[in-house]
């Protein structure tokens, strides 16, 4: 600070203790300097005992408080999940993190509003904002939902050559699904590995299971040491459904499975019975397809002329399995002669009848 | 007929009052003690804000939280307007009068002021009985002006309620200029002066007193207006206008010091407590007419000249810079 007095010469006001008047002032070394050129400068206190230069500076601190998060929308979901904070002084925030997790994507449109995708890797609790003047932390949890995974239930995930490692988790990922074709015959050995402390057990549900999530495993494995492991021989052929479940615990396990060759590679036995129908009447066509080994079968049912010419086809898919047998009704437009019934099915390990169905129509 | 406040272009009025403008507060009454300082102080400032703002500022707070220790209680002690313009830069008021009444003896403790004021005026002496244009248009520019005046009863004619003093004796009583009248008859006076005219001066003792509170002094008095600095307080603004001030020297102007020279150079350093900009210094200049230079930086040979400028009055001013010197906590800064 220069000033030119004119006039003057001792232009520079100070203040400093005088008896009667001022006597309450104070100073320190190195507050206040005074100079005759700007160039080389006295602290005045080493002149004047407790004085001061009369030098104020006046200023303004910029009132951004700190972070302040009163909301957010939504409430819950899974990671990756866009959310919106509302609240105030979001201006030059640095980190968003949920329940510690910080976001690797976030936008800061406006200092009361933040734009934030739920990082990988989140936990359900409380978001919390930094700017270089504090952070901000939500009163209300925000609940992270774990999306499905493709091998959370059934239709699960074709299974891995044994051996094969994943992870559960009690709390966040029960159950892990795996696709495992069996023919009826067939033997299923499976045992699982997991780390101490942790209960994985491993279940067994039949072709056509909806869900793992209920009763219905064929088999288990659920023991409460490990190995743990179950013997199954498949009583029809189809897509069965191996599950992993964590009865309590996290981390990752190890299955270890094999299965008998063989199984079911016989078609099912078929037979039809002769019929005799006059021209134009209805008469009743038995048939039989049954495989003891597998839940359903498809038909077939054929009448040809004794030189192969088909004249009228029935099929069925599958269907019910049962040794007894069905008929169709059938109302002959045939002319006169014998004609011969064919019958044929397929098993659900797909294997064409091990006996073919034969029979004789006469048509008088 | 005279025109309270009217004027020509380029002449002052022979006659002015700023009551006849709305810019005079009521007359209060000091009572028993030496504060009459502090009345023409809060008048002054009072004045200076009317017709646009209405106040009624605490002399008991200016009094009692001066700072400084005349001889005596702080109510007797008596005072002067170096110490109401040390009080008020330092924003040490001014508070309601509603918040801290008059004569108690007590201030409420936690009192914020209500204003921030960053400029005094400061009008030199009279030095003859005509020599009257300064003040003059310092209270028209501004309003009412505390000045001093050596008080002697014998000077004093209640009939005309003028006064008139002619001796050497110190001035005694503080009280507030806020017009004049050229065509003041002398007549009036207890003694005759040499010729007509009187300002029209606001007391503290009272709207019974003098006429309504008022009275005239002569122009040819020895001593009102001629031996000290006048002073009127220019620059009240609303609170807002910083967040914060670096002072050392609360008790402002005690003394001062050269080189032998109209010129010296100053400097404070200051530790910044928070984050912010120096937006503006304040000072005082002590001739009219002072140039000034301001400089900012972070040690004195690394000095950026901010600002120059005159400042026509002398007092203390506030030098708003033309750009924020942005500061950071903890960091040190030359304010020069």
């Amino acid at each position: 600070m220069k000033v030119t007095s004119p006039g003057s010469d001792r232009p520079i006001a100070f203040e400093a203790p005088y008896t009667d008047y001022s006597s309450a002032a104070t100073a320190q070394a190195g507050q206040s300097y005074v100079s005759p050129t700007g160039s080389s400068w006295t602290d005045l206190t080493t002149g004047i005992t407790d004085a001061n230069v009369c030098l104020k500076a006046y200023v303004k601190t910029s009132v951004v408080p700190a972070p302040t998060v009163t909301g957010f929308t939504p409430t819950s979901g899974p990671v990756g999940t866009s959310v919106t904070l509302t609240g105030s002084g979001f201006s030059g925030a640095n980190k968003v993190a949920f329940h510690g997790t910080p976001a690797t994507s976030f936008s800061v449109p406006s200092a009361t509003r933040i734009t934030v995708t739920v990082p990988s890797g989140a936990t359900s609790g409380t978001i919390a904002v930094t700017t270089p003047r504090g952070v901000g932390t939500s009163a209300a949890s925000f609940s992270v939902i774990s999306r499905p995974g493709a091998d959370d239930d059934i239709p699960g995930v074709a299974i891995p050559s044994s051996p094969f490692t994943g992870s559960v988790s009690h709390a966040s990922d029960l159950d892990d699904v795996y696709r495992i074709a069996l023919m009826a015959g067939q033997t299923l050995k499976a045992s699982i590995m997991g780390p101490a402390g942790t209960d994985f057990d491993l279940y067994l549900y039949p072709p056509g299971t909806a869900t793992v999530k209920v009763t219905g495993a064929v088999a288990a494995a659920r023991g409460v040491s490990y190995p743990d492991a179950f013997t199954y021989t498949a009583t029809q052929s189809g897509t069965y459904y191996l599950d992993v479940y964590s009865s309590s615990g996290a981390g990752s396990y190890t299955v270890t499975y094999s299965v008998s060759s063989g199984g079911d590679t016989v078609g099912p036995v078929c037979a039809a019975k002769n019929v005799t129908v006059k021209r134009g009447k209805t008469c009743r066509l038995y048939f039989k397809v049954y495989d003891a080994l597998s839940a359903k079968v498809t038909t077939s049912l054929v009448i040809k002329t004794k030189s192969g010419v088909v004249k009228k086809r029935w099929s069925w898919g599958y269907d019910k399995n049962i040794p007894g047998w069905w008929w169709t009704k059938y109302t002959c437009r045939l002319r006169r002669g014998t004609y011969r019934i064919v019958v044929t099915g397929k098993d659900l390990a797909g294997n064409r009848q091990s006996v073919t169905g034969r029979a004789t129509l006469k048509v008088k | 007929m005279q025109v309270p406040g009217a004027r020509q272009r380029g002449t002052l009025p022979a006659a002015y009052d700023l009551r006849a403008l709305g810019k005079v507060t009521s007359v209060k009454n000091q009572g028993v003690y030496g504060t009459c300082w502090s009345f023409a102080a809060c008048g002054s400032l009072e004045s200076r804000l009317l017709p646009g703002e209405t106040w009624d500022f605490s002399e008991d707070n200016m009094v009692l939280t001066s700072g400084f220790n005349y001889p005596g209680t702080l109510y007797d002690a008596g005072g002067q307007f170096l110490m109401s313009t040390a009080y008020l830069v330092r924003w040490g008021g001014p508070v309601n009068e509603s918040e801290d009444a008059y004569g108690d003896d007590y201030t409420p403790p936690g009192l914020t002021p209500r204003k921030h004021v960053q400029e005094v005026n400061w009008i030199p002496p009279r030095g003859l009985a005509l020599d009257n244009d300064k003040v003059k248009n310092a209270v028209m520019q501004f309003g009412g002006v505390h000045a001093s005046i050596a008080w002697y009863d014998s000077s004093y004619k209640a009939a005309t309620a003028s006064y008139y003093y002619t001796g050497s004796a110190y001035t005694n009583h503080d009280v507030l200029i806020v017009g004049w009248d050229d065509n003041y008859a002398a007549a009036n006076f207890a003694t005759t002066p040499a010729g007509n005219g009187a300002f029209i001066v606001k007391n503290s003792w009272g709207p019974s007193w003098g006429s309504n509170g008022y009275f005239y002094v002569s122009y040819y008095d020895s001593k009102f207006g001629r031996a000290d600095l006048m002073a009127v307080y220019t620059k009240a603004e609303a609170t807002s206008n910083y967040t914060g001030i670096y002072q050392y020297d609360p008790l402002g102007d005690c003394n001062d010091v050269g080189y032998g020279s109209s010129t010296g150079w100053f400097a404070n350093v200051f530790t910044a407590k928070s984050t912010s900009s120096l937006s503006a210094v304040g000072f005082y200049t002590l001739a009219p007419g002072t140039t000034y230079q301001v400089y900012t930086g972070t040690s004195l040979a690394g000095k950026t000249l901010r600002t120059s400028g005159t400042l026509a009055y002398m007092g203390y001013h506030t030098v708003t810079l033309p750009s924020a010197v942005a500061s950071r906590v903890g960091s040190s800064s030359w304010w020069q």
